[in-house]
């Protein structure tokens, strides 16, 4: 698990190289990493849909990953394409906060149909609503972020507004549900977020000895 | 007799095909991307099989030809479109249409005598470990059948 003070380290680079010459890439800041991913799945689409699309999407990838790079009109196709694969490994998430991790979100994200208000990226948005509001940073502060750094920013961001909303709500009679027939009031807790519960270790499968494979057994290509 | 002070420039790269000499370049990315899907599930059935080839081989000390020859014999639908693809990608790392590889008659031999060529202009490790990093060949494996019992 790489933990934040490892993400927050300056060392992030990656070597390619074009024209036959080494170059020194930096890792995306939150801004340009968040388009990068935009820019990383069209790419990785379009090589299935076929060789102009995958063409245009690869161009429009390195031209936002290694802007104003004086070498690359000279790099050779091989070479853009294989530090495509480079720059895509650099610029992708490096940790997945706990409220991202999808393996951690067992809640259902709410009815298939988007909400009437809903617009393309704006995931992206709120992210920048949710920094700004509770920081008081400009967008260009924010987007100057490593990506991972906004993401726990925003996941210690919702813990705080849980236990707020979970603070202000046991001051009211809402949280206390009356049981008429034991005539006592019960407190319930606000529901937290399934990330924020301690998942409990998978149980083991137990199989019937009489069902293991006997004898030894090779992989194929030992 | 004076030594020429001009350093002479390297020659460009060139392979012979046809009896004809070709500058080779090195591909642009489309070039590149047409080339590495068009041989993409070709470098899948290689990648699939060749363990079991190699086997084989070192098993028989390669004394039994017939053996591998019944092995082809199973991959047959597999390996197809496989020498029509193989042509294409000469041509396209050759920046020639396929039309005027027919007409210089190429022969495998001129084909397999260029690869070196080709490979120390292009690159072809860091291409196959690209087309490896992206999934292209894993892609075409997973949607082949098995063939050839084990």
């Amino acid at each position: 698990m790489v933990g934040y003070l490892d993400i927050i380290g300056d060392d992030q680079q990656a070597a390619i190289i074009l024209a036959g010459q080494p170059v020194m890439v930096d890792r995306a800041r939150f801004g340009r990493h968040i388009q990068l991913l935009k820019r990383s799945k069209t790419f990785l689409d379009a090589l299935q849909l076929g060789p102009m699309a995958a063409v245009r999407a690869c161009q429009n990838y390195i031209d936002l990953a290694v802007p104003d790079e004086p070498l690359l009109p000279q790099a050779s196709g091989v070479e853009l394409f294989y530090a495509t694969g480079i720059l895509i490994e650099l610029n992708d998430w490096r940790a997945v906060a706990h409220w991202l991790d999808p393996n951690l979100n067992t809640e259902q994200m709410g009815s298939d149909a988007p909400a009437p208000y809903h617009y393309q990226d704006r995931f992206w948005a709120t992210w920048v609503h949710k920094l700004a509001s509770r920081y008081g940073w400009s967008r260009d502060e924010i987007f100057a972020l490593w990506p991972e750094e906004a993401a726990y920013y925003m996941q210690e961001i919702q813990i705080a507004e849980y236990y707020e909303r979970e603070d202000d709500r046991a001051l009211s009679q809402v949280s206390y549900k009356y049981n008429k027939a034991t005539k006592k009031s019960k407190f319930v807790p606000t529901p937290m977020p399934s990330w924020m519960i301690n998942q409990a270790p998978p149980e083991p499968v137990r199989t019937n000895a009489a069902h293991l494979p006997v004898g030894v057994t090779f992989a194929e290509d030992q | 007799m004076l030594k020429n002070p001009f350093k002479r420039k390297p020659k460009p790269p060139q392979v012979t095909i046809g009896g004809e000499s070709v500058l080779v370049a090195p591909m642009d990315l489309e070039q590149t991307i047409k080339l590495t899907l068009l041989l993409s599930p070709h470098l899948a059935v290689i990648e699939q099989h060749l363990p079991r080839i190699q086997r084989m081989l070192k098993d028989t000390s390669g004394q039994r030809p017939q053996l591998l020859r019944a092995l082809f014999a199973t991959m047959r639908e597999e390996l197809a479109d496989m020498p029509g693809d193989i042509f294409q990608a000469f041509a396209i790392l050759l920046d020639k249409d396929t039309e005027w590889l027919a007409e210089r008659r190429a022969t495998a031999t001129d084909l397999i005598e260029a690869l070196p060529v080709l490979d120390q202009v292009n690159d072809f490790s860091a291409l196959y470990a690209a087309v490896g990093g992206y999934g292209l060949t894993l892609r075409y494996r997973q949607n082949q059948p098995e063939t050839g019992g084990k």
